[in-house]
């Protein structure tokens, strides 16, 4: 340990492939615990229709007697206040969730929410922001988490009619969705080893150095 | 002869590398000029460090601040693309010929520092990251100025001051606007305006994490912390997506130049170059936003004192000798800062030595101040606001630790261990340094009490608007020397187990806290595309009708429904004048009084707050008023209402759509009076012309 801190590049070094070993880890962690909880059956990869969803202030046109449909659209819906929301009251093991929503009128934010098991009100702090990824599609990226409840919010402007067909439920990736880190997780492959390497030096040098420099 | 081969061979060797960095600026999908551009910059600071013998980490900074200058004084010319190439082939030309004639040895050593591998991996990253992700500015103050400054800049290759461009604040400093042109001077794209801003952040952080290469590991554990900061001083709301990093005002950069500048002054102070980089750097500052002359004035004050406290003995005669260097870097800045104003009360007839609406002078803000704070004439509303402000230290929060008290406290530790840890002899300066700054920041605290009085609304000012972002900045930028300090005390003090220690225990603070509360739902890192929808949306159907109009059309943008959001993004989009609503009454000529000049309007049949925000009644004279005398040619459709239609349908050619939920459509004004029709001019969105 003593040489290693003397070496700074080899220190850097380990510390690198520690991380790339631990972020393989954690890929083959993350594949296992999906494959054990779709043969436990709490994976769940369906389409949501409106029908097995909580709809709150988000309306189909059929059902509002006031209001006129931009164009003629039996999955058309309107969003009666800035707050509409879908949720989904089932829970399992979700890695990544797709909304497909066509806005007729920009939406501005897409959110989802979701309730890890024992939770019952869903907050601020375990929300993921969406992202758009086709035309009328956002997807949300969990990562993989046992849920107990999503909610997701299509619009936060109130007033907008949207095409809505579905809320997808871990839809079909292949292993390199396991393995390619995304922009956060970037940050910290790249990062974090480095950062270990100088806290390691720090205290190797407050420790067993006596204070010395090599 | 022997000098021609060499350019010859040079040519061969790195001809084929030219041109792919001179083919990077014009490639518009993936733009990497601004990148290399950063790497020229970090590697023109290996070559300066080596031949000043600096830590080249403290020169980047600098070097940014004097391309900056450069810019401004051939953007003040009016020449800003010859400018930036100049810079480029003076540049070149530097390297060519110190590298040939082996002026720069050691370049590679000075190269190979742990920050500058830190300033290349990071441009690196956030440049690839930015060009992925494609952030885009959503807040206000992005679009009634430093968005649409930085545009107005790299778009027309010149200051905007004299640019066409729908800008209001025309007088505000350029310095944010030049880094952004350095680093994209041909293509604009919000993400590399992001990403400029980044590097000038870095550029800070490296003057911070700047020792000497053995002490690499007290480098990347500050600069861990420092990378946090702009988190750390930001008020988190659990579930908002954080503005950090992708934010273009000038808020950050001026708390991070503020102590990246004190940092480059503790690095390179001893030297007699200390004092052109120190300048260089403090003049980055100065043009960043008007509140950097006060930041700048305060560290040429913590400089002077520094200086005086770095002498033996207290005689009237060594510190007046301090008075010389001060007042030199003094000069620098009040010669951008008077420049400046110069030069806009020359380009667009602005007298920008006065303040907020009443048009007060700072000098006379100054005296106000002084004397209601004394009691001299102390109105209610001032009695009031000191109590607010005074409230505001120990209650209001300015970031992630909560007030400003515990920002304090958490200043005297760091200040505190910095000081226990330096050598016996220098023990003087860290006191006197943090002395500095904490009564400056008193004086500061005042400054922004005068300013709430004098500047702003009363009810802005009663709310103390904005507070965390005005007072935020002078902490981060403390907290970044006081960072300095304290490794530069752990790596050379005394106490070097002890300053060791306290390194890790205040940057693993900063860490700990942001992980506690900080960390945001949304963050530079995610893809935030949901959040761009609206910016989308108006972006493209600006694009679609843009074709059709020039910087001297006259447009009125109506968009029924909207809270201002649209119009602004509008503004920022279009390549046309914008023309302002209006507020109140205009149903014809006969009572133009009844109206006021305001940003956007909705247009109403009668006055009704529950339907929408900033109503303007308005019936089809008053219309037809309102655009023959702010003379435009073009009306822009992109929301109607049931009352827009029956009111003004008739005055288009051909029929309205029952809504424009399919794109906007640009109109020309044509005939006056009750002939005044409106025909089609451009394609809708999707269509070819």
């Amino acid at each position: 340990m003593k040489n290693l801190c003397k070496n700074s590049r080899r220190l850097m070094g380990v510390c690198y492939a520690l991380a790339a070993a631990a972020w393989l880890a954690l890929a083959i962690f993350g594949m296992v615990r999906a494959v054990w909880a779709r043969s436990r059956g709490d994976y769940p990869r369906m389409v949501l229709t409106a029908q097995e969803l909580v709809l709150n202030s988000f309306v189909n046109y059929a059902d509002l007697e006031w209001d006129t449909p931009p164009y003629e659209d039996p999955d058309l819906y309107l969003s009666t206040d800035s707050d509409p929301q879908l949720i989904w009251q089932g829970g399992g093991y979700v890695e990544s969730v797709v909304l497909y929503a066509d806005h007729y009128t920009p939406p501005g934010a897409v959110a989802l929410y979701y309730l890890l098991p024992g939770q019952t009100d869903f907050s601020e702090r375990q929300k993921v922001y969406g992202a758009v990824t086709g035309s009328g599609e956002y997807t949300f990226t969990l990562g993989g988490k046992t849920v107990a409840g999503l909610r997701i919010d299509p619009d936060s402007r109130g007033g907008i009619a949207t095409r809505f067909t579905g809320v997808q439920l871990n839809p079909a990736h292949s292993l390199l969705w396991y393995l390619i880190p995304r922009g956060g997780q970037w940050l910290l492959l790249l990062s974090l080893p480095a950062l270990a390497a100088a806290v390691i030096k720090l205290l190797a040098e407050i420790y067993f150095l006596g204070g010395k420099h090599d | 002869m022997q000098d021609f081969a060499k350019i010859k061979a040079f040519g061969k060797r790195w001809g084929a590398f030219l041109v792919v960095v001179a083919m990077s600026f014009l490639n518009k999908q993936m733009p990497m000029g601004g990148l290399f551009v950063f790497w020229g910059v970090v590697l023109a600071a290996a070559a300066i460090g080596s031949v000043l013998e600096i830590e080249p980490g403290l020169l980047v900074l600098p070097i940014l601040g004097g391309c900056t200058v450069w810019l401004l004084l051939f953007g003040m010319a009016n020449a800003l693309r010859w400018g930036w190439l100049l810079l480029v082939f003076v540049s070149l030309a530097a390297f060519y010929w110190a590298g040939f004639k082996g002026r720069i040895p050691h370049i590679g050593e000075y190269a190979n520092r742990p920050v500058m591998s830190f300033l290349l991996a990071a441009s690196a990253f956030i440049w690839a990251l930015f060009a992925v992700l494609k952030p885009m500015f959503v807040q206000w103050d992005e679009f009634t100025f430093w968005g649409t400054a930085c545009k107005m800049v790299c778009q027309q290759n010149m200051l905007y001051p004299g640019a066409p461009g729908n800008l209001a604040a025309r007088a505000y400093l350029p310095g944010m606007m030049l880094v952004s042109y350095l680093f994209q001077p041909v293509h604009w794209a919000e993400w590399q305006c992001l990403a400029a801003y980044a590097f000038l952040f870095l550029a800070a952080f490296a003057a911070c994490a700047s020792l000497p290469k053995r002490h690499w590991a007290i480098s990347f554990v500050l600069l861990g912390a420092a990378v946090l900061l702009p988190f750390f001083f930001t008020v988190a709301v659990p579930g908002e997506a954080s503005k950090v990093y992708l934010n273009a005002m000038g808020d950050v950069p001026l708390g991070l130049c503020f102590g990246g500048t004190f940092c480059v002054w503790l690095g390179t102070g001893h030297k007699k170059s200390g004092l052109v980089l120190t300048a260089l750097s403090l003049c980055m500052l100065t043009l960043i936003k008007d509140m950097g002359l006060a930041y700048a004035m305060i560290l040429v004050g913590v400089i002077f004192l520094n200086l005086c406290a770095r002498q033996p003995k207290y005689t009237v005669k060594n510190l007046a000798k301090q008075l010389i260097p001060a007042a030199l870097l003094a000069l620098p800045v009040l010669a951008c800062f008077v420049g400046w104003s110069k030069y806009v009360a020359v380009a667009a007839s602005i007298d920008k030595n006065s303040v907020g609406s009443a048009g007060v002078s700072y000098a006379g803000i100054l005296v106000g101040g002084a004397k209601q704070l004394l009691g001299i004439g102390r109105t209610e509303t001032f009695a009031k606001l000191m109590q607010l402000m005074a409230a505001a230290f120990t209650q209001r929060s300015v970031g992630l630790l909560g007030s400003g008290v515990r920002v304090l406290a958490l200043l005297v530790l760091v200040n505190a261990a910095a000081f226990v840890c330096t050598q016996k002899g220098q023990r003087r300066r860290v006191a006197v340094t943090f002395a500095a700054f904490a009564a400056a920041f008193a004086a500061f605290y005042l400054f922004h009490l005068f300013l709430y009085y004098y500047n702003f609304a009363q009810v802005e000012a009663l709310a103390l608007k904005d507070y965390d972002r005005y007072i935020g900045p002078y902490y981060m930028g403390w907290m970044l020397a006081s960072l300095c300090m304290l490794g530069r005390a752990a790596a050379e003090g005394c106490r070097p187990r002890l300053g060791r220690l306290a390194v890790l225990a205040v940057c693993g603070a900063v860490a700990a806290v942001f992980v506690w509360r900080g960390v945001p739902a949304g963050a530079f890192w995610n893809n935030l595309s949901g959040l761009y929808t609206v910016r989308t949306d108006v972006q493209n159907r600006a694009d679609a009708v843009n074709p059709a109009l020039d910087w001297n059309d006259r447009v009125l943008v109506i968009s029924q429904g909207d809270d201002a959001t649209r119009w602004y993004y509008y503004n920022y989009e279009l390549n046309a004048t914008v023309v302002h609503g209006f507020g109140g009454y205009c149903r014809s000529a006969e009572e133009p009084l009844d109206q006021w000049d305001a940003g956007f309007m909705n247009i109403v049949e009668a006055l009704n707050w529950e339907l929408y925000d900033y109503q303007a009644v308005c019936t089809k004279p008053g219309l037809v008023y309102w655009l023959e005398s702010r003379e435009c040619d073009y009306i822009l459709v992109d929301a109607i209402d049931e009352y827009f239609v029956e009111e003004f349908g008739d005055m288009f050619t051909e029929p309205l759509p029952a809504d424009m939920g399919q794109g906007a459509l640009l109109y020309r004004v044509q005939g006056s009076g009750d002939e005044m029709h409106f025909t089609l001019a451009a394609p809708k969105e999707g269509e070819s012309a």
